[in-house]
Formats: structure tokens, C-alpha cells, sequence
């Protein structure tokens, strides 16, 4: 480690004369506005802190520019345009209200495949490892926690898009892009339609699935609410034009482990079925194409309920699209330029 | 003379500095038949010697410092196809891509290692213990409604990326070398299952299979970027005591060791036809030695 004279960026900084740092870091290595060394650090086989973060110890460490790796966090609007340029993939707009389980699902997908194959699924890579990780870290024994959570999205974050690829034996790499939005956020826009403008994962999604809350909406204190809650918003967001884009709409019903641990599960069940063929036969009638599912992404409240749908849920969600069934458009005539020609002598000599 | 130059990847306590020490005493030494040969002995051995010293004398090999990389250049032949080359890697510590992994940012220097790499030897430990096991995983039939409920209003701790699964480490990290600013090109990886006395299983692949499926996962559903190849490794022999402990830790287990009157027979491998104690057997494969082979190296995609 080389001790040399610190130079800040900031005019204002007596870094260099001082030893002090203007905003008091300490170490003083750490400070972003130092200036890098211009000496080759390839150049020095010996000189240790490699692959080349900044050791800080010490009151000034040698300061090389360092350079970004790949973020594998959560992918930004932009990132995601960037990737949709470059690579084919499934895009998954995820909705549902705050607590319906959308980052559950999407921690509980990254977890099996850290089990293993998956269905008939194997990994094959992720661009969004860490926001995984990050996603799924209150799972694990490691947390420290007896009974597994996941980390509540804030509103103040903006939309997030988490990518899967994934293959079958003998097929081909399919990518799935999900996004992940706080629920805060889409009952704001429920409420004030003009905020639907701003989400902008409609734009991109070939799949809507609003998240169905089951255990809320079976809940005798909180289904009248819910319930309307749940309609309302899929009709905010169909009026505001926000479904357009999609070709698929998915009702997904979520923490079936919960109705399956209640004493009154059938009829819980049963009232589930009863909205959930309800919305989807509204949907369709409206010219929707829509389906409703079930999944477990936590079985939490019973154990042996399992991932229930998980596996369904991948293989629909990265099947390729299914092909265009577009009607030939009628020849109005030949399609050679000699045979047009051959119909003009007909029709000439016909004259 | 061709030079092969590999990048030792792995977390901390992987295997790697026992790996070079072991390595470097039986080609030193010569005491059973290996596919690669020790050529000419010049350079700088320091830290080698350093090492494997301690490998020799019967004490647990040390972890490659936190601040340091050590550059391992050994010279090696071998007869069959009149390979004459030089084998360089280099050993980093395993907090350095443990910091990589936190802190998304490496030293320009390191970009340019990886682009001057031929192929990776990768790490992992039949020693360490599964770090992703899940709370689900040790919950019996169901949990309570109102535990659920309580726990889920209590605060979310911060991130602490050192809690990540290993083998989520690792696959990030051979995502990150694969992407920029790192050079696009397609990796050979050869897997090092240390420790493999621990590992109770028949094969190394079986091993990464059932320990580190995500990792075994991404290995295999890329073959169109990457070849890989998994060995099973003794390099120590057993468990050892640091020599900081003094001569009366865990003795017997030592002189059990010093008793081998072949020291390189301490090292076991298995795994693609491998010699039973022949470390450079993965070296022969990621250095695209092996009949038949494809010129790996001028592969890009």
C-alpha cells in the first residue's frame, strides 16, 4: 500500500495541505471526491488490494478509480428497455394491493431454483441475483427470525423489474422479466386515475396478473371492502387504457396456505371460486383474455400445502407466444410482374 | 514456450492456498506420476515455498491475506505432446470476492486479469455448511395465525451481503465475468470440491449437485458459454492443526499424516480419470491439453 498526499476534486477542500477531510470522512480513502492515482496500478504485481477494492485501513489508502461490475440488483425502467432490445422475454406486470404477496411470489421463484431443477426447469442465469437474495435474505435461517417474512416494497422506490432465464432439456433459454411495484402505490392510482399514466410496466407487459388476496378476500371483516377494492382497480386501470397492451390477464390468488389451515376451508374455497369465476367471466365479456390460478408461494400457516402452482406458474408465464393466427390477406392479382403482364396481353387481345 | 494462465476463484476458506501448496510439492517433489512435469525451475518461489512448507510439515495451510494477491508461475512439460509452457494463477482472498460481491466495484487491474485468463478454477468447500437453509425448511406442520401476524410487523434488518448463500455469491460472480466491463468470452471452468475426504459422496458433480444446486444449475444450462468440469480434491490429507497451535494440537492426527512416507500420497483426486493424486490432471484439462481437444482459447461468442 502506497502512503502518498491525498488531492481532493472540491476547490474548497484543504485535503492536500490539512490531512482533514471536508466532509469529515475517515478514513480519508473513502472520500468519492478524491482524486484517482495516476499511477498503473497493473503495472504493480505486488501491491495487494486486489481485484481492487480500496482497502481502508490506514489513515489514506492508495486510490485507483474503480470500476463498475455488473449491479445485479433490481433492474431499472431503463435497464429493462435496454435488455427488451437485446434479449426476447416474457414481461409480467405483477398487481396487487400492499401485503398481496407480489415480492413473496418473486423471492419464493429465486428460492426453488436455489433447491434445484424446478419443474421441468433449470437455471440458467439471472440478471437480478442480488435483488433476489436481497428479496428472500428474511427467509432464511440466517436471519435470525422464527417465521419467514419478506421485506415490504416502499412506495418511494419506483417500479422494479427482477429477470429469470430458465430452460427446459433441449430447449432453448426462455427469459422471464417480472416487475415489482409497491402496493401503496397501485392504490393510489386506483383512487386517482390520473396516477395510472405513471406506471409504466403496462407499456411493456404481455401478461397482467392482479394478485388476489385470498385470505382477505374470504375474511368475513374485510371481503365487502376487498373485494370491490379488487374489481375497482382492474376497471381503473381497463378505463384508463392501462390494459391494452397485454395479451394475457391472470387472476392469481394468493397465501392459499392460509385458507387451507382454516377450519372453514371448503366454504373459504368455495366463496373464492365464486369471485374468481365472476371477475374472469366479466374480464372476458369485456373482451379480455383472462384466467384465474392458485398459488402458495409461503406455506407458512401449512406446511403441507407446499409451493402450490409455482411450477404451473413458470412454465405458463415463459411459454413462447403463441403463433400470430393473422388471415392471408386475397391477391387482388398475380403476384409476378410476368404474369401481370401475360393477364394485360389477355385482356388487350380480348378487346 | 505457451503460457496458461488460470484465475483461482473461490470464497473464503475454499480450498485454494492448500490447493497451490499441495500442488507445488508434488511437482517438486516428483514422487508419484503426474500428467504435467515441473520444466525449469527459475523465478521467484517465495510464497510457494512459504506454503508449502507448512503443507510438508504437516500444518494446516493459511488463508491468502485479506490485502494480498499472490502469483503462482510454475514452468511444466509434458512428454506426451511436448508441451513446454508456464503455468500462471493467481491467488486471491476469498474476502476480495467476497468485497466484489458487496460492493459491485473492482480495481481495473482485475479486468485485465480476467481478460489474460485462459480458464478458471473455481473453489468451493466439502467442508463449509449449507448457508441457505430456509426457516421453512425446520418448520414442523403449521405455524400460528398470530405468530405470523407478529412477526410480520417486526422491523426489517439491513442487508448484510455476507449472509448471501455462497453459491449465489458464486454464480453472481461468474454472471459479473461474463459480462462488462469484463471481455465476453466463453469460460472453462474446472470446479474444485476441496476438502473432499467431508463430502460422503461418489462424485464431485453428484456433490455440487446436491450442495450447490444453483451453481450446478447455471453450469450446466450454459453450454453454449461455458465448459465445465468438477474434481474432487484432498489436498491436505485431513484435518490439521495451525501451526500457531503448537506441536501438542490435535497430534495425533498429524503424525498419523507425517507418517505417509510418501507425501505426495497425502492428496487425493478424483474425478475424469484423474490419477489418484494427481493435481494437475485439472490443470492438463483447463489448459485445453487433453487429445482431441478443442482450441479453446479462440472461442468467443
Amino acid at each position: 500500500m502506497n502512503a502518498q498526499t491525498p488531492e481532493c476534486t472540491l476547490a474548497d477542500c484543504t485535503v492536500s495541505s490539512s490531512g482533514a477531510c471536508r466532509f469529515n470522512h475517515n478514513p480519508i480513502g473513502t472520500c468519492p471526491n478524491l482524486v484517482a492515482a495516476k499511477e498503473d496500478f497493473a503495472a504493480e504485481d505486488d501491491a495487494g488490494d486486489v481485484p481492487g477494492i480500496e482497502s481502508t485501513e490506514g489513515t489514506f489508502a492508495r486510490i485507483v478509480k474503480s470500476v463498475q461490475i455488473w449491479p445485479g440488483d433490481v433492474l431499472s425502467q431503463v435497464d429493462l428497455n435496454a435488455l427488451l432490445r437485446s434479449q426476447s422475454c416474457s414481461v409480467v406486470a405483477l398487481v396487487g394491493e400492499q401485503d398481496a404477496g407480489k415480492t413473496t411470489l418473486l423471492a419464493s421463484l429465486y428460492a426453488q431454483f436455489c433447491k434445484g431443477t424446478f419443474g421441468d426447469f433449470i437455471f440458467v442465469g439471472s440478471k437480478t441475483l442480488l435483488g433476489f437474495a436481497k428479496r428472500h435474505r428474511l427467509a432464511l435461517m440466517s436471519s435470525g427470525f422464527a417465521v419467514p417474512k419478506t421485506p415490504r416494497t416502499s412506495r418511494a422506490d419506483q417500479v422494479g423489474y427482477f429477470h429469470l432465464a430458465v430452460r427446459r432439456a433441449g430447449e432453448g433459454v426462455r427469459n422471464l422479466v417480472m416487475s415489482d411495484r409497491s402496493g401503496e402505490a397501485y392504490e393510489a392510482a386506483r383512487i386517482d386515475t390520473s396516477l395510472i399514466g405513471e406506471l409504466t410496466e403496462f407499456r411493456q407487459a404481455d401478461r397482467i396478473v392482479f394478485l388476489l388476496d385470498a385470505p382477505k378476500l374470504t375474511s368475513l371483516e374485510t371481503r365487502a371492502t376487498y373485494s370491490r377494492q379488487f374489481k375497482q382497480m382492474i376497471h381503473a386501470l381497463r378505463d384508463n387504457g392501462a390494459l391494452s397492451q397485454a395479451s394475457e390477464l391472470e387472476v392469481l390468488a394468493t397465501k392459499m396456505d392460509i385458507i387451507e389451515a382454516s377450519a372453514k376451508s371448503g366454504e373459504l374455497k368455495a366463496f373464492l371460486t365464486q369471485f374468481e369465476e365472476a371477475v374472469v367471466q366479466d374480464l372476458r365479456q369485456k373482451g379480455l383474455e383472462t384466467s384465474s390460478y392458485r398459488i402458495c408461494a409461503m406455506p407458512k400457516a401449512k406446511r403441507d400445502v407446499g409451493f402450490l402452482g409455482l411450477s404451473e406458474l413458470v412454465a405458463r408465464w415463459t411459454a413462447p407466444p403463441a403463433p400470430l393466427d393473422l388471415p392471408m390477406p386475397r391477391a387482388d392479382g398475380p403476384a409476378r410482374e410476368i404474369d401481370r403482364l401475360v393477364g394485360r396481353w389477355e385482356l388487350e387481345a380480348g378487346q | 514456450m505457451r503460457t496458461t494462465r488460470h484465475l483461482v476463484v473461490g470464497l473464503q476458506e475454499s480450498g485454494k492456498t492448500t490447493f497451490a501448496a499441495a500442488l507445488w510439492y508434488l511437482l517438486d517433489s516428483g514422487e508419484v506420476p503426474t500428467r504435467l512435469r515441473k520444466g525449469l525451475h527459475e523465478g521467484d518461489y517465495l510464497y510457494l515455498e512459504e506454503i508449502t512448507k507448512l503443507w510438508g510439515d504437516g500444518w494446516r495451510v493459511g488463508r491468502t491475506s485479506h490485502d494480498r494477491q499472490e502469483a503462482v508461475r510454475i514452468n511444466l512439460v509434458d512428454e506426451t505432446s511436448n508441451y513446454s509452457g508456464k503455468l500462471e494463477f493467481t491467488d486471491l482472498s476469498g474476502e476480495s470476492f467476497e468485497k466484489l460481491f458487496a460492493t459491485r466495484q473492482c480495481d481495473p487491474a482485475f479486468v485485465e486479469l480476467v481478460a489474460s485468463t485462459d480458464g478458471i478454477l473455481l473453489f468451493v468447500s466439502a467442508r463449509r455448511k449449507i448457508d441457505d437453509h430456509t426457516i421453512l425448511d425446520f418448520m414442523d406442520g403449521a405455524g400460528q395465525l398470530s405468530e405470523l401476524e407478529a412477526a410480520a410487523t417486526d422491523p426489517d434488518p439491513k442487508f448484510d451481503p455476507a449472509k448471501v448463500p455462497h453459491q449465489v455469491q458464486l454464480v453472481d460472480l461468474l454472471q459479473a465475468l461474463v459480462a462488462p466491463p469484463f471481455p465476453r468470452k466463453r469460460l472453462r471452468i474446472a470446479v474444485i470440491v476441496s476438502a473432499w475426504d467431508l463430502s460422503r459422496r461418489n462424485t464431485a458433480d453428484e456433490w455440487l449437485q446436491d450442495s450447490m444446486p444453483l451453481l450446478d444449475q447455471y453450469l450446466r444450462g450454459n453450454p453454449e458459454t461455458i465448459d465445465f468440469r468438477a474434481y474432487g480434491v484432498s489436498a491436505q490429507g485431513g484435518e490439521l492443526p495451525k501451526k500457531e497451535d503448537g506441536p501438542q494440537a490435535m497430534r495425533a492426527e498429524r503424525e498419523a499424516l507425517l507418517g505417509i512416507a510418501t507425501a505426495s500420497t497425502r492428496i487425493k483426486v478424483v474425478g475424469h480419470g484423474a490419477g489418484p493424486h494427481d493435481l494437475t490432471s485439472p490443470l492438463y484439462w483447463l489448459g485445453g491439453l487433453e487429445s482431441n481437444d478443442e482450441p479453446w482459447r479462440d472461442k468467443t461468442h
